[in-house]
Parts: structure tokens; C-alpha cells; sequence
């Protein structure tokens, strides 16, 4: 096996907060999405449900096998040929959203702390601070989620207060103005997001603790979706839709505006901090997962050779997949990220369910 | 071995080499305290005019820095260009040190250029990440932003420490409406609600020597429609707007005594609600204002705090507020036709199925909308005397 490391059951539900939550602590797009009124927030409430009918097709197959990962079980359910291309299919998928991890991150840089450094160096930085991490294992990235996550949870947690007395719930009112299906598809376009349950296909075998690890999932998605709503209906009730609608970084402006008794004030150097660390983390999950997986494809004793070139990878992926910040906004947008995630959250993993089960009937 | 000496190489050169690329200098920035925007009516070219403090001035220390010395504590920059931003990197051809937002307090507005339309002045605002929220925004009443920016004050070495007092200073009497940028983009970027700022004026202006001093006056709002300045609100109307939206802080109310004297009521606490309601197919606005007042002060010379008398003044107070709040109702409704109030984000809010077969007729419903008063006055303290101080 290519990885003799375990993570706790802790760190699992860590590693699924970090992956969820931090893009949407910068990146909020949601308020352009459907319903794209004041109902947001329903729909990222109502997404845990989905999430949870998401996880089902990942969730069975671990349990059919619970010592391999799903790279491992695609060779034995399509055979060698098959399993290998589903494999590198996926290992692609986590390079990418490892590049896309770091291209966010500079974008984020370049646009608004600092504007005047080149968006490589921030690339660099990242991509090499991921790959230590990659290089380091799975008990390391468990760990620095340990650290990490918390420190995220606090601050939002501190910023929340901050913004109590700026709260004016009357901008979340009339509910469900379009109705009940636009708040639903909002919550599936949520819900699609959230390609988390890659991880538990991924680091099933590695999760040290006796069944509860669907659970722990379920928990993972709960608390950072309670999260996340509670910033939905921050950024809604202070700043309104109308106006989170034209921002780029509605959670920033929210932040800068936190004025409090002449004293506290400036504080969204907290937010940089909390975006560096976040970043890290989901970068280095998601390096790690595609050089676990290259090494599995091709049955290496260790993924650690392939760790150089697929940093090579992934730099590349994100100084070049993108020429602008539109054209990449344009492949997160809802249509075009949500079919392409769920392809490999539901897609993939049904078909290889159904097979599954084709064989064990047969 | 190897191993060990990169690794003390590598934290020994973290500690020499770190910084950041991005990085500003104190001594190479240009610190803006207060901005002005004006449009240049012929050529439409936007003018920026910069007030910007001098480090070595101000640091001059309290005693000879204040002592009416000629030595100004800031200096101004005016440039002009197609766009804002291109006005402000022209200046930088003007300035040995980088133009610096971060500390601005004041955005000055010129009344020309506000008739034209604040929107493209303001988009930088919100897409540049170096001027922040909180600053405040005035509009020059029949001055150019530049006048203003320009203008020296007895009260500080850097006037924009002034305009920035004032603004502060603004809950004192309430009848000014000042506003953050960031809630003045909001206004404008609502369907509905119609925008208001602040608005500035030179009160006085003297000669001393070759230089001239002023004196700013703060008071009173402008008022648009979309992002276009259409008129003004005077001193009483401002403080009617301000108690249907809630944001009187403090300020006088003057009454009568029995003796037909003026009485000062200083407001404590005030407090509003907007409620829409349908009855029988009739849209109203009800509009809960509900304000504390002390006595303040009190030219009669008659005892005033007996109940009777209380009661009465109680009841002035009231028709003041209402007299108040009926005088902007009128300018806001009739005048000039806009929602200063949010009164359409009201109805959209508790009545949505209703909205949306008005919605695009708001502009010719919302001037017939009729609004109810419901004022609820008290008047908790009588200050340390309780009769009145007089000569006997």
C-alpha cells in the first residue's frame, strides 16, 4: 500500500470542514446563483440534505470495500483497462482541484491585498508549501487540520460578533419570494459544490476508527454548512442582496466594514490569515489525494516520487488553465462546475455501484 | 550535515529577506486625509482634487504647530483625467510620493458634478480595495469639491480632521444627515430607495493676510433620484427624515410654555418602525416614531414640572415631531417624487405577492401612498433645577 498512515476519525471531520467552507470565506458567488435573492441562505440550509443523498453511491461502494480505496475497487469492478482510465480520471479531478484551490488563492491576492506582486509567486508559494504537506502523508495533513480548522471556526465565530449590531433581518424577508423550486435548485447547485465525498472514497482505508465514518461525514458537512449559512445571512443582513449581488468578495466587505466602538477596526487582516491557512490545507488535501491516487493506478510502492511532477502539474494547471479571473468564473459558475462534480461525486461512483451489485447477484 | 547547514541557511535568510513586495513606506507615501470630485461641465472630464497632509508640518508638535503659523499641515493635489482613476494616476505625475487611501475620512462631492451623476464617480470606491468604508460623503452646496478640499479652518491645521469632526459631531442636533460611502452605495444600488448625503457648505469666509479662512457648515441632506443630485433638504426636513428611518441620535426640540416661552427639549432616544398595511385594498404606510426627551432648558419663568404642564409640553413635542416629519413626507412625496424613506423595500418585504403588481408602477404610486403618524413622546427628566433659574 502506498500509504501506511491513519487519520482520526476528528481529523476526518476536520479535513471535510476545511475542504468545505474555506473558498466560500472569499469566493461567495452563491448570491448570483439561483434563487439569487434573499432566500440564499434557505438554499445553502437545505443543501445539507442533498449532501447527505450525495454521499449514498460513495458510501456503499466503502462499504462493500472497506480496505481500498476507490481508485483500487474501480480495476476490480471494470478491470484493468477500465479501472486504470476511471483511475487517472480521478487523479485528474484532484490536480485540478488542487490548481484551482491555488489559483484562487492568488487571484484573491493579486485583486485586492497585494495588487503589485506578480499572481505566480503566490502560486509558488502555495504549490510548495501543498506539496511538503503531500510529502508528508496523510497522519501530517490530519494534524494541520487539527490546528487549522479550529482557528478558522473561532475567527468566524469572533467575526460573527463583530457584526451582530450591523444585523438587520428585515433584508432577509419576503421568504420564498420566487417560490419553492428556485430555493430547491439553489440548494442542489449548493449541494453540487461539495465534492466531498471524494474524500471518504479516498481515505476510507485510512481512517482509523470502526464504522461512524459516514457519520463523521454527515457531522463534517453539518457543521460547515451551519457555517456557512451563518455567513449567508451576515452578509444578507448587513450588506443586502442588491449590493452582495456586484461584489467580488461580499464576506471581505463585510469584514472591512466591522467597525467597532473606534477600537476594533481593520480587521480583515484576519480574514487573510484564515485564507492562508484554509488555502494550505485544501491544497495540500487535494495534492495528496491525486498523488495517492497516481501512485495506486500504477501500483507504486510510494507516491512520493510522483509528488515533483505532479506539483509541476499543478502549477502549470493553475498559472495556464485560466488566461482571467472571468473566463475562470465562468467554469465555477453553477452549470458548468456542478455537472463537472458531479460527474465524479455521483457519476462515476453509481455506475460503479451498479456493477457492484451487478456482481454480486451474478 | 548538509542537511542541518541549509536548513540554519534557510531560516537565518527568512529572518534578513522577508518582506513584502507590496510593501508602502511610510516616508514615500502621499497620505490622503479627504478627496474632492467635481466634473469639468465642458469637456466632461472629471477633476480630482487631493488633501493631503505634510508629515514634517504636523509633526511640528502642539505648541508652535497650532499658533496660527502660515505653515499649512497639508498641501493640495488636482488633476484631471476621463475617469476617477485616471484623474488620481495623473496627480501621481504631480507628487514625489504614492498617492495613499487608506486613511481618507472625507469623499467631497462637487454639486455640479453630483447633478451629472455620482455613480461613475464612485464605482472605484467600490472596486478598489485601497479606499476603505467609513469614509464619509458630502456634497459641496454651490462650491466645487475643490473649493472645499482647498479651504483653510481656524479649528485644525488639516481641514479634513474638520470635516471629519463635523460629521461626527453630527448627532448633536441632528439636523444633518451624514452617511458612509458604503451605505450610501447601498441606497443606490437598491430598486427603490432613493439616496440621500450629506451636505457641506462654507458657512463664513475672512481674509488673514493673504490667506483666507472659512468656516465649513454641515447640516441639512442632498437628495437623488437614481444616482443624480435633484435637490436639497433643508435643516428640519433632514431631521423629519431622519426620525422616519430611525437615525436620530440627539438634538433640540423647541416647545412653548404656558407663558408662550420657548423650551428646549433635548432628545434622548428616538426610535422608528415602518409598517405597510392594506386595508381594504387601500395600500398605507404606518410610520411608529417613538422619542425620549429631558428638559433641557427653559426660558419661562414659570415652574414647569408639574404634571399638567409636562403633559402639555409633551403634547408640543409630538406635533413637533409630526411637524417635522409631515414638512419632509410633503418634499419627498410631492417635491421630488423619491423614496427616501425605503418605503418600497417595506412593501416588498411584508407584502411581496402585493409588490409585485405595483412594482412598476412605483414611481406613480409612491407619491399618493398616504402615511400615518403614530408618535409616542415622553419627557423623563427636568436636569438639575427644578424651578427655573431667575432673578428675583
Amino acid at each position: 500500500m502506498a500509504e501506511q498512515g491513519k487519520i482520526t476519525l476528528i481529523q476526518f471531520v476536520f479535513l471535510i470542514i476545511g475542504s468545505r467552507l474555506i473558498m466560500h470565506l472569499t469566493f461567495n458567488m452563491a448570491y448570483n446563483f439561483p434563487p439569487a435573492n434573499q432566500d440564499v441562505w434557505i438554499s445553502t440550509l437545505l443543501s445539507f440534505l442533498i449532501c447527505v443523498i450525495f454521499l449514498l453511491p460513495v458510501f456503499l461502494l466503502a462499504r462493500k470495500y472497506p480496505d481500498k480505496t476507490i481508485i483500487e475497487y474501480s480495476e476490480l469492478l471494470l478491470g484493468k483497462i477500465g479501472g486504470k482510465i476511471v483511475g487517472l480520471l480521478y487523479v485528474f479531478f484532484f490536480l485540478h482541484v488542487s490548481a484551482n484551490t491555488v489559483r484562487l488563492f492568488g487571484e484573491y491576492f493579486t485583486a485586492a491585498p497585494m495588487p503589485e506582486t506578480p499572481l505566480v509567486v503566490f502560486l509558488i508559494t502555495l504549490v510548495l508549501v501543498a506539496a511538503y504537506a503531500a510529502y508528508s502523508g496523510a497522519e501530517v495533513i490530519g494534524r494541520v487540520s487539527e490546528i487549522v480548522v479550529p482557528l478558522n471556526l473561532i475567527l468566524v465565530i469572533i467575526i460573527s460578533l463583530l457584526v451582530i449590531k450591523d444585523l438587520n433581518f428585515n433584508n432577509l424577508k419576503p421568504l420564498f419570494e420566487k417560490g419553492i423550486y428556485p430555493v430547491m435548485y439553489g440548494a442542489a447547485i449548493s449541494a453540487s459544490r461539495a465534492i466531498e465525498p471524494l474524500l471518504l472514497a479516498m481515505l476510507y482505508p485510512y481512517i482509523n476508527a470502526k464504522g461512524k465514518k459516514a457519520l463523521s461525514y454527515v457531522l463534517g458537512i453539518f457543521i460547515a454548512i451551519a457555517f456557512l449559512v451563518a455567513i449567508d445571512i451576515q452578509i444578507l443582513s448587513v450588506i443586502g442582496i442588491n449590493q452582495a449581488k456586484l461584489m467580488s468578495y461580499p464576506y471581505v466587505n463585510l469584514l472591512r466594514r466591522i467597525k467597532f466602538a473606534d477600537i476594533i477596526e481593520r480587521v480583515d487582516i484576519i480574514h487573510l490569515g484564515i485564507w492562508i491557512l484554509g488555502n494550505i490545507l485544501r491544497a495540500a488535501i487535494y495534492f495528496y489525494l491525486g498523488v495517492l491516487g497516481l501512485a495506486q493506478v500504477f501500483s507504486l510502492k510510494s507516491y512520493k516520487p510522483v509528488i515533483i511532477p505532479a506539483g509541476v502539474v499543478i502549477l502549470l494547471l493553475a498559472l495556464y488553465l485560466y488566461p482571467n479571473i472571468i473566463l475562470m468564473e465562468k467554469f465555477l459558475s453553477y452549470k458548468t462546475l456542478g455537472a463537472y462534480n458531479l460527474f465524479f461525486v455521483i457519476g462515476i461512483p453509481s455506475i460503479l455501484l451498479l456493477l457492484a451489485l451487478f456482481k454480486k447477484n451474478r | 550535515m548538509i542537511k542541518r547547514a541549509i536548513t540554519v541557511f534557510i531560516i537565518i535568510s527568512m529572518v534578513f529577506t522577508s518582506g513584502c513586495w507590496s510593501r508602502r513606506e511610510l516616508n514615500r507615501l502621499a497620505i490622503i486625509e479627504a478627496f474632492g470630485v467635481d466634473r469639468d461641465i465642458k469637456s466632461g472630464e472629471i477633476i480630482v482634487s487631493h488633501h493631503i497632509v505634510k508629515p514634517t508640518a504636523k509633526s511640528g508638535g502642539g505648541g508652535k504647530g497650532n499658533g496660527g503659523s502660515s505653515d499649512s499641515a497639508f498641501w493640495t493635489l488636482t488633476a484631471s483625467g476621463e475617469t476617477l482613476f485616471d484623474a488620481i494616476r495623473k496627480g501621481a505625475m504631480q507628487s514625489s510620493r504614492r498617492l495613499y487611501y487608506g486613511h481618507n475620512k472625507v469623499i467631497v462631492i462637487g454639486e455640479e458634478a453630483a447633478k451629472e451623476g455620482v455613480g461613475p464617480l464612485l464605482d472605484l470606491a467600490g472596486r478598489d480595495p485601497e479606499l476603505r468604508p467609513g469614509v464619509w460623503i458630502f456634497i459641496a452646496k454651490g462650491e466645487t469639491a475643490a473649493d472645499i478640499i482647498k479651504a483653510k479652518s481656524e479649528q485644525s491645521s488639516t481641514p479634513a480632521i474638520v470635516l471629519d469632526g463635523l460629521a461626527k459631531l453630527s448627532r448633536a442636533s441632528s439636523y444633518s444627515a451624514v452617511i458612509h460611502i458604503e451605505d450610501f452605495l447601498r441606497m443606490l444600488a437598491s430598486e427603490t430607495t432613493a439616496a440621500y448625503a450629506s451636505r457641506i457648505e462654507i458657512a463664513k469666509r475672512k481674509k488673514e493676510g493673504e490667506q483666507e479662512i472659512v468656516e465649513f457648515k454641515l447640516s441639512g441632506a442632498a437628495v437623488f433620484r437614481r444616482d443624480k443630485l435633484i435637490g436639497w433638504l433643508e435643516e428640519k426636513e433632514t431631521r423629519g427624515m431622519l426620525w422616519v428611518i430611525g437615525k436620530v441620535q440627539s438634538g433640540i426640540i423647541i416647545v412653548k410654555s404656558p407663558d408662550n416661552q420657548n423650551v428646549g427639549l433635548e432628545i434622548l432616544y428616538a426610535g422608528s418602525k415602518i409598517k405597510p398595511e392594506i386595508r381594504e385594498g387601500k395600500l398605507f404606510i404606518s410610520i411608529e416614531i417613538t422619542a425620549q426627551s429631558n428638559l433641557g432648558d427653559s426660558n419661562s419663568t414659570l415652574d414647569l414640572t408639574t404634571p399638567a404642564i409636562y403633559s402639555r409640553l409633551n403634547e408640543q413635542q409630538r406635533k413637533v415631531i409630526e411637524n417635522e416629519v409631515r414638512a419632509c413626507l410633503e418634499i419627498a412625496q410631492k417635491k421630488y417624487k423619491i423614496d427616501l424613506f425605503g418605503f418600497g423595500e417595506a412593501i416588498h418585504q411584508n407584502y411581496p405577492e402585493d409588490w409585485k403588481l405595483i412594482k412598476d408602477k412605483w414611481d406613480e404610486i409612491y407619491p399618493t401612498i398616504p402615511v400615518e403618524l403614530k408618535i409616542k413622546t415622553n419627557i423623563n427628566r427636568y436636569g438639575m433645577l427644578t424651578e427655573p433659574m431667575q432673578a428675583k
